[in-house]
């Protein structure tokens, strides 16, 4: 594991049980798999993480052990000390000769990666005051020689930072405040950037980072972009999907369509769990639940009442899209009559869409007696021809992207959500992409799917609209 | 091609059970490891590596079963169009020896009728026309070959819902629809070319081995050079190399009949009245056969394009050749954490009859030395006799010789303020060890853990230093955090 670390960038984070050194790697890492517990011992051997793209490493990352009896192994470095130019190899004599000594196995699992070359990244809690008793680990890391940087991560409401620098500064050349539970994407380059700093000036250490950032930042992307085809094809199924049932003909057929549609719109939820469950792996957040909580509106119905006051359009926005998208098809009649009817086409259509999206919104599906192939009738349920229902599925998704792209790994809780972060969602899609996508809404309702290039057009005005609902989080 | 169209989606389908990451890795790799950019070969190979590596290989039976219905329904269509020649033109061709064979019905039935019917197909086949739709859907829906395929696939069992790729009308989704409309027109095409066979087998067979004799008749007020006219611009596509089967201006003027005579036209010689049917084999052949020939091979092209668009546009298609193009970033660890088996037995308070005095360490600062006895009589109710200090930063002698004082004091309890926000150190373990040999084992060593502003702790912070302490395993060790 610790073999040979010259070939690409590696840290070892270390420090005092406890202090967040696991959240650290679970948010650089994005690995939610980290074992994050209060009670110490949790880590007990060092752990790699590497960044790697195509098997290509680019930098490694130490989880390790934190310090369970430093005052007693420095006792034991100062009785071997032969001078400061001789510690760094006191303290390969250290690891050595308690290699099998289960009182420092701590000790020795922590020193393995930096003695194979790692930098030492020191985590310290900001949110508690300083204590002496942190000394003497400080000064075993100093021993070691290696380039240090000392990480001040705030576990709680409390800020001593100043307090804590003032010690760090004396045993460290770099101090960073790093809100491990906190940290969003950015401040997670930002920490990476800093890192070039242990490189003491090698080319090759800076370029590694910086590809690295450049990696993660386009991975960023790539993320979004999948995550953007997955919602596509949740609208691809859910909007084609139809329920069929033989209807014999003294069948209670209101009964049928209840049943039938039931069981439409099981199929539907399930789908949409399913497209979040793969939009949470993208961003490697399987195990994230959320949390069947009255406040939780990722939690509720699909088709509740809360999920369409929340999440749908409101009536003059569902108007406005509805005339929108039926003047573009009127429109096609006025090119074909060359303009003899005086846009009559895309004024019949704009009222036609309009009227058809406002008294369309109190029906959820199209329900329609069909003749089999070879006799017998068939009842159809479906598609589900709500205009605001694809709205809703979208907020909901939108909503739901926001939440697991801007979430740290180092966060164990379940998703809460408050109603209020759902609402209005809609207004930060851009009138034309709205209406594209209304658009794509109807021909999938109507041709069962969309042809690659429709196809590729959702897509991308998705992912225009799950940046869109960022950027409104940030401003 | 259509095995690995139907199978393929639906693997991919069902593989989105399988955690992304690993899909990631899988897809990546075999990406990374194929040097054909071609998305189609991409895909296939895709397939054959992942069959080659895993022990679950692609494939269910559906998509063999789909195929072999194609074949059945194809068959189907050849027998069924075969049949209908023949019938076709024994009847359009039967001669009883009284009325010679009407060349006007042959014509309109095997030909006029098949160019009808080759241009309702060239509408069908046209791309999606504005205003032409309905008809493309009403003739879609009349068409042979969907009527066989939704029969068969009744009849055959074929439920699956992949199984609406064999009906043009239940198919949905562009591709879908796309192949199934051209997979439609290739069976009716097969049909068709079946019936011409066979069309053109029986007429044979009936002028080889029985006498026919052929004339015109209609009720139209056409004469002889109307129908010469006719007859020769049908006849102008092999007029240059087959000139025999083109009908002279005397066979038309000789070979007219009316029912309403008595009998058949006797002046004519027998010769003569054969003379029409090397004109209506090489009309049916033009008119019939080689159209259906062109359209099938029109509609074969077609089917297979549809059928990589099938395989290529299907979103999980889409996702995959995605997955297998782009690079891997990998950033978590490469093997799981062990988890630790923690055992679960929280500390002991102290008994109730417990000494309302006690000596007290302060370890690592934990509290200022001169609040210890207020905050002990206030949170605790006991009184502090003699105080020391250890741990933080001072050296492990100077820890042994605040045991020593406190060991000479021979208290019955000993108050243990710790840092509640700091986990417990092995550090501290062997402190209390150390300082339990120094006190006996009757004496009560009760460890305090004080909040960070000189508060009591708060309950993660308790419950945290309460495990610690039950996994020591000393009767005498208590944990007290204050009220």
């Amino acid at each position: 594991m610790t073999a040979d670390l010259s070939a690409h960038p590696a840290f070892a984070i270390v420090g005092h049980p406890n202090k967040g050194k696991s959240s650290i790697v679970a948010t650089l890492a994005e690995d939610e798999s980290v074992a994050i517990s209060p009670d110490p011992g949790t880590t007990r051997v060092a752990r790699s993480f590497r960044m790697r793209i195509d098997g290509q490493v680019l930098y490694e990352l130490f989880d390790t052990p934190g310090f369970q009896r430093p005052r007693a192994m420095l006792e034991w470095l100062r009785q071997h000390d032969r001078g400061a130019s001789a510690r760094p190899e006191v303290i390969r004599e250290f690891a050595s000769a308690h290699a099998h000594d289960e009182r420092y196995t701590n000790e020795v699992e922590l020193l393995k990666p930096i003695l194979a070359g790692a930098g030492v990244l020191y985590v310290v809690d900001g949110a508690h005051p300083y204590g002496a008793e942190y000394e003497p680990e400080m000064e075993v890391l100093r021993w070691t020689g290696r380039p240090r940087m000392a990480l001040i991560n705030m576990i709680g409401p409390g800020d001593y930072v100043e307090e804590w620098r003032r010690a760090l500064d004396q045993y460290f050349s770099i101090v960073r405040v790093f809100d491990a539970q906190r940290a969003d994407f950015s401040k997670r380059l930002e920490l990476l950037r800093a890192f070039r700093e242990l490189g003491e000036g090698d080319q090759r250490f800076t370029a590694a980072l910086d590809h690295a950032v450049e990696i993660l930042q386009a991975d960023r992307r790539e993320r979004r972009r999948r995550a953007a085809a997955e919602i596509a094809d949740l609208f691809i199924d859910v909007l084609s999907w139809r329920e069929t049932a033989p209807a014999p003909e003294h069948a209670d057929q209101s009964q049928l369509v209840q049943s039938l549609s039931e069981r439409l719109m099981t199929r539907v939820r399930k789908r949409e769990q399913l497209a979040r469950r793969i939009v949470q792996d993208l961003y490697h957040h399987s195990t994230l639940e959320t949390q069947e909580q009255a406040i939780d509106v990722l939690a509720d119905d699909l088709f509740s009442d809360r999920s369409f006051v929340v999440f749908g359009l409101s009536t003059k926005q569902l108007a406005m899209t509805g005339a929108a998208t039926g003047a573009v098809a009127g429109g096609v009649i006025d090119v074909a009559a060359g303009g003899a009817s005086l846009l009559l086409g895309a004024g019949i259509g704009a009222l036609l869409g309009g009227m058809g999206a406002v008294f369309g919104a109190n029906r959820l599906a199209k329900v329609q007696l069909l003749g089999a192939p070879m006799g017998g009738m068939q009842l159809q349920v479906g598609p589900i021809t709500n205009p605001n229902f694809p709205w809703v599925m979208l907020g909901r998704a939108l909503l739901h992207h926001r939440l697991v792209a801007e979430r740290n790994h180092a966060r164990r809780e379940a998703l809460i959500v408050d109603a209020s972060s759902g609402t209005h969602l809609s207004d930060s899609i851009e009138s034309d992409v709205r209406r594209r996508m209304a658009r794509a809404f109807k021909r999938i309702r109507d041709d069962g799917g969309l042809s690659a290039a429709d196809r590729q057009q959702l897509c991308a005005d998705i992912e225009a609209s799950l940046a869109a609902v960022t950027e409104q989080r940030d401003r | 091609m259509f095995v690995d169209a139907v199978e393929i989606p639906a693997y991919l389908a069902a593989d989105r059970d399988t955690p992304y990451a690993e899909r990631l890795h899988r897809d990546r790799t075999i990406g990374a490891s194929l040097k054909i950019q071609d998305p189609l070969r991409r895909v296939r190979a895709w397939r054959a590596k992942l069959s080659q590596d895993s022990a679950a290989a692609i494939g269910s039976s559906l998509g063999h079963r789909l195929e072999r219905s194609r074949y059945v329904i194809g068959l189907l269509m050849l027998i069924l169009g075969a049949l209908a020649g023949a019938g076709a033109a024994s009847a359009v061709f039967h001669y009883d020896g009284t009325w010679p064979v009407n060349v006007v019905t042959v014509l309109a039935v095997l030909v006029l009728l098949q160019v009808a019917l080759v241009i309702l197909t060239l509408i069908v086949m046209l791309p999606r026309v504005p205003g032409l739709h309905w008809l493309q859907g009403l003739i879609g829906n009349l068409n042979p070959g969907a009527f066989i395929a939704a029969i068969y696939k009744r009849i055959a069992r074929v439920e699956a819902e992949r199984a609406d790729l064999l009906v043009w009308p239940a198919a949905r989704g562009p591709a879908a629809a796309r192949f199934a409309r051209w997979q439609m027109l290739a069976w009716s095409q097969i049909g068709a070319i079946g019936f011409n066979i066979a069309a053109l087998a029986t007429a044979a067979a009936l002028i080889a081995f029985t006498d026919l004799a052929f004339g015109w008749s209609t009720t139209l007020r056409v004469d002889a050079s109307d129908v010469l006219r006719i007859t020769n611009a049908l006849a102008t596509p092999w007029s240059s190399f087959w000139p025999d089967a083109v009908p002279s201006a005397a066979l038309v003027e000789s070979s007219r009949f009316f029912r309403l005579a008595s009998s058949p036209p006797p002046e004519i010689a027998a010769e003569q009245l054969t003379g029409w049917w090397p004109f209506l084999l090489a009309a049916i052949v033009t008119y019939g056969l080689a159209p259906r020939c062109v359209l099938l091979l029109i509609a074969i092209t077609r089917l297979r394009a549809a059928t990589v668009r099938l395989l290529l546009d299907d979103p999980q298609v889409q996702a995959l050749l995605d997955r297998m193009s782009v690079a891997e970033v990998a950033l978590g660890a490469d093997a799981a954490e062990i988890p630790l088996r923690a055992t679960e037995r929280p500390a002991s308070i102290s008994p109730a009859d417990a000494p309302s005095q006690a000596a007290a360490i302060i370890w690592s600062g934990a509290i200022a030395k001169d609040d210890v006895n207020a905050w002990s009589l206030q949170h605790l109710r006991r009184e502090v006799t003699h105080l020391v200090e250890a741990g933080g930063g001072r050296a492990l002698e100077d820890d042994a010789a605040a045991i020593r004082s406190i060991a000479a004091e021979r208290p019955r309890a000993v108050l243990l303020f710790v840092r509640a926000w700091e986990a417990p150190l092995l550090d501290l373990k062997d402190f209390i060890e150390s300082l339990r040999a120094a006190v006996g084992a009757a004496c009560s060593i009760v460890v305090v853990p004080i909040g960070a502003a000189g508060g009591t702790a708060d309950e993660p912070q308790r419950m945290t230093w309460a495990r610690w302490i039950g996994r020591i395993a000393d009767p005498a060790l208590y944990m007290e955090s204050g009220t």
